[in-house]
């Protein structure tokens, strides 16, 4: 993971395009049409939906200067969050508009948050840094919950947006999106300046090795905090945002869950790579959206969430980033050559596996679902069959397609009735992280309109995108040597 | 657009209820003495409480190097399996004695399932992973016992009160508590410094990979002493449902923070430090709801001090853990093996 990041730029403009450079590109064309494509779908809510995973992906990028880069794991960065928030929703009560005013609050709280509370942190190592921040995010979310004049643990209501003197009217939903899309162009280029600049290099060589930094006479404390506080500048601004965009602000902003939510997102996007933590936050929230609007299950989307985290931290660490670059293959592998699968084995496999998905699918929703229906409406005990159910579904899927091709069997069902494999470069069996790899090229191709299929078939080898992200080659097992 | 969140993140039931110290202002009569008791007993309560879970999450982290975030869920889940066996049988004594080895059982079971493996990792993942076990134990709960709850019936002799010398009245429960706690803290040290197995702790905690060479069945011994630390946690889930009366969704989560303080103050992997800790904790953040307005109006005027008591009163434990951590960065008992 990490070998992306030391890398030298190449020096050719032509050679920087990558698979996930070309990706990354195309994400930031699709944000910036979101108001359009929200505008002409006539689904408003898609920009304010949007809205919100950019306020968390920025959020979530000041964390990862923090975490990723300089390796300080801190579990307390929600209280900037609050900071920022409460910097506006406070300066409204007392009548306050000024979106400058409200900025510079916003700054100057966390700043000085972040330059007490990492000045005390930083002095410690290891879990007792992970305890005390969390400790102080913990202090922020009280002393909100006790401010019975500022809403206390019910919150408060921002009557009014950020006023910025006539020039940005905060109140039209696109021209937040698109602020918001600004100040996160602003934070990544920003994040991208610091991590390569000298300062940036000494964090992330402190990271690796404290001891030798300080030999090599640089003041990794100082260096360390001012990363500290600069990183919880960047997400109180994203907190100012979020009281704009809510129009309520929560002494939940700075709960500890929030802190973890953002962990995970810079986690499952890719720890110290720069826009990791903006796919992180996309995902995110569109799981929740996606998983929680789902009747009855949407309740619970958290039962589903939580041993998902688990699978991700024990098998996928490199993040989304991570997969997005492709592993190393041999350009040719004579002993491989001969058994690859021809092209209508491969469509045979991949049918029944559709087939297999589908039937499981409609037994779930049509059957079962159809059956609690009728039931007397019992409270809970309906959910817990429910649950059970999609829990049984959701472990088929990952059986067939991540824990099949990983064993001994070499592929998922598909491919084994149909006498295929896929196998690693020699012919090897696939590592866990390969096989999820290549599955996250499939979702790729699936959500790209079946793109990297068109690949299958003009290449020699039969490999598509995931084959090509993940380094595989499915082959006849009869020809495998 | 909201985001839909849930309101898990309440303060930990007030022990004193409403400042009972804030009348009769500047005269110290045997009222104010009785309250005092009575508030320090609170604490004390409190305080022993946190040892229950303390204990166990320190265990875990001396010898296993384990960051375990889902403790909480734990204390959560044995409180739920308690009161739901008490309300099936009618009888406290088969929840309590039924519950807590169940408990064992599922902290047993949580460990060889989902954190065997990350014994190898760094403490990120341990910290993000068992975040992720509390979001399915939190919905677990939901899912199997209701979104309210589950309401907890003392039985008589418990439900009453015991009138100290004095007369100082004090809950039946929070007597039982101290008790209780006392004894379990004084079991855990007789097993620890005492037995066999906990020979083999103090071993696997000052060096788990020579113990597992000398012989020691290390995956068991661990399996042991998370199932230990599961079923002290159930066992305070019991308790404070006796002095909340209700078992409810996401109690874990408010306590395991102010354990979390506890064990850092302490010193990770120290059970003593633990326990000191834990009654410092209590006391401070229990006398501190109680008196903190007392103690500002002597510095400002009397409006100031009651608006600024609360917001204070509740960050007193982090106020102290970072004076702590500022003057010793590895807790009042840095253990000494690591």
């Amino acid at each position: 993971m990490m070998s992306t990041v030391t890398q030298d730029p190449p020096a050719n403009a032509l050679a920087r395009i990558t698979l996930r450079n070309g990706f990354y590109g195309a994400l930031l064309v699709v944000l910036a049409l979101v108001p359009l494509a929200a505008q002409l779908a006539g689904a408003g809510n898609w920009t304010s939906f949007a809205t919100q995973i950019l306020i968390f992906a920025i959020a979530a990028v000041s964390l990862n200067l923090i975490l990723g880069y300089g390796g300080m794991i801190s579990f307390g960065h929600a209280a900037f969050m609050a900071i920022g928030g409460y910097s506006v929703g406070i300066a409204s009560v007392y009548g306050l508009n000024n979106g400058f005013a409200h900025l510079a609050m916003a700054i100057g709280f966390s700043a000085l948050f972040a330059l007490v509370t990492g000045a005390i942190a930083l002095r410690t190592r290891g879990v007792y840094f992970i305890m005390i921040t969390l400790a102080f995010a913990q202090m922020v979310f009280f002393a909100f919950v006790s401010l019975e004049e500022f809403g206390g643990d019910d919150g408060l209501t921002v009557n009014s947006r950020s006023e910025f003197a006539g020039l940005i009217d905060l109140e039209r939903e696109p021209t937040l999106y698109y602020t918001v899309f600004v100040v996160l162009l602003a934070t990544l280029y920003l994040t991208h300046r610091i991590v390569n600049s000298r300062f940036g290099w000494v964090i992330r060589g402190a990271r690796s090795n404290e001891a030798r930094m300080l030999t090599l006479g640089h003041p990794v404390y100082r260096y360390r905090l001012t990363c500290y506080v600069i990183g919880g500048i960047m997400c109180g601004v994203a907190g100012f945002l979020f009281a704009n965009y809510a129009n309520f602000v929560n002494p939940e902003d700075a709960a500890w869950t929030t802190s973890g939510e953002l962990i995970f997102m810079v986690v499952l996007g890719g720890m110290g790579s720069l826009f990791g933590p903006v796919l992180g936050a996309i995902v995110f929230f569109m799981m929740e959206e996606t998983v929680g609007s789902i009747p009855i299950v949407g309740i619970y989307w958290k039962i589903f969430f939580g041993p998902f985290l688990v699978l991700v931290v024990l098998f996928a660490r490199e993040g989304i980033d991570g997969w997005l670059v492709p592993r190393a293959v041999k350009a040719s592998d004579a002993a491989l050559a001969d058994a690859i699968a021809p092209l209508a084995r491969r469509l045979a496999a991949m049918l029944i596996d559709v087939a297999l998905f589908a039937l499981s699918a409609w037994l779930l929703i049509a059957v079962l679902g159809g059956w609690l229906m009728t039931l007397p409406r019992q409270p809970y005990h309906q959910d817990l069959v429910m649950i059970a159910c999609v829990y049984v579904f959701l472990a088929g899927i990952l059986v067939n397609h991540l824990v099949l091709p990983a064993s001994k069997w070499r592929g998922s069902a598909g491919k084994i009735a149909m006498g295929l494999a896929v196998v690693g470069g020699d012919g090897r069996t696939l590592a866990p992280a390969q096989a999820v790899q290549r599955v996250f090229g499939q979702v790729l191709t699936i959500a790209t309109a079946l793109i990297g299929y068109v690949w299958m078939v003009a290449d020699r080898e039969h490999r598509a995108l995931h084959d090509r992200l993940a380094a595989t080659r499915v082959v006849v097992r009869g020809r495998l040597k | 657009m909201l985001r839909p969140r849930s309101l898990l993140h309440r303060i930990h039931a007030d022990p004193s209820g409403p400042d009972l110290g804030a009348n009769l202002p500047g005269r110290v009569g045997p009222m104010q003495w009785v309250l005092f008791v009575t508030q320090f007993l609170n604490g004390l309560q409190f305080g022993i409480l946190l040892f229950l879970l303390a204990a166990g999450l320190t265990l875990v982290f001396g010898i296993m190097d384990l960051v375990n975030l889902a403790h909480g869920s734990l204390y959560m889940i044995g409180a739920f399996i308690c009161v739901s066996i008490i309300q099936a049988t009618g009888s406290f004594a088969a929840g309590l004695l039924i519950g807590v080895p169940l408990t064992f059982l599922i902290g047993a079971l949580v460990e060889i399932i989902a954190l065997r493996t990350l014994y190898a990792r760094n403490h990120l993942d341990q910290v993000l992973a068992t975040f992720g076990l509390i979001l399915f134990f939190d919905t677990f709960a939901h899912l199997v016992w209701g979104p309210e709850g589950l309401s907890l019936q003392l039985p008589e002799i418990l439900d009453g009160s015991i009138t100290l010398p004095g007369d100082i009245v004090v809950p039946a429960i929070r007597v039982t508590i101290i008790a209780a706690g006392l004894a379990v803290a004084a079991g855990l040290y007789f097993l620890v410094s005492r037995t066999k197995l906990g020979m083999l702790i103090r071993a696997g905690a000052s060096n788990r990979t020579m113990a597992g060479s000398l012989g020691v069945d290390i995956k068991l011994l661990f399996t042991m002493v998370f199932g230990l630390g599961a079923a002290m946690a159930g066992l305070a889930g019991l308790l404070m449902t006796g002095t909340t009366s209700e078992a409810s969704i996401g109690m874990g989560n408010d306590i395991i923070i102010q354990t979390f303080v506890v064990i850092v103050i302490g010193g990770i992997g120290s059970i003593r430090g633990a326990f000191v800790a834990a009654i410092i904790v209590g006391l401070v953040d229990t006398l501190g709801r109680s008196y903190l307005d007392q103690f500002l109006k002597l510095f400002f005027t009397q409006q100031n001090a009651e608006t600024a008591a609360p917001a204070l009163s509740a960050m007193l434990i982090y106020i102290f853990m970072a004076a702590v951590l500022a003057l010793k960065p590895q807790g009042l008992f840095p253990p000494k093996t690591r």
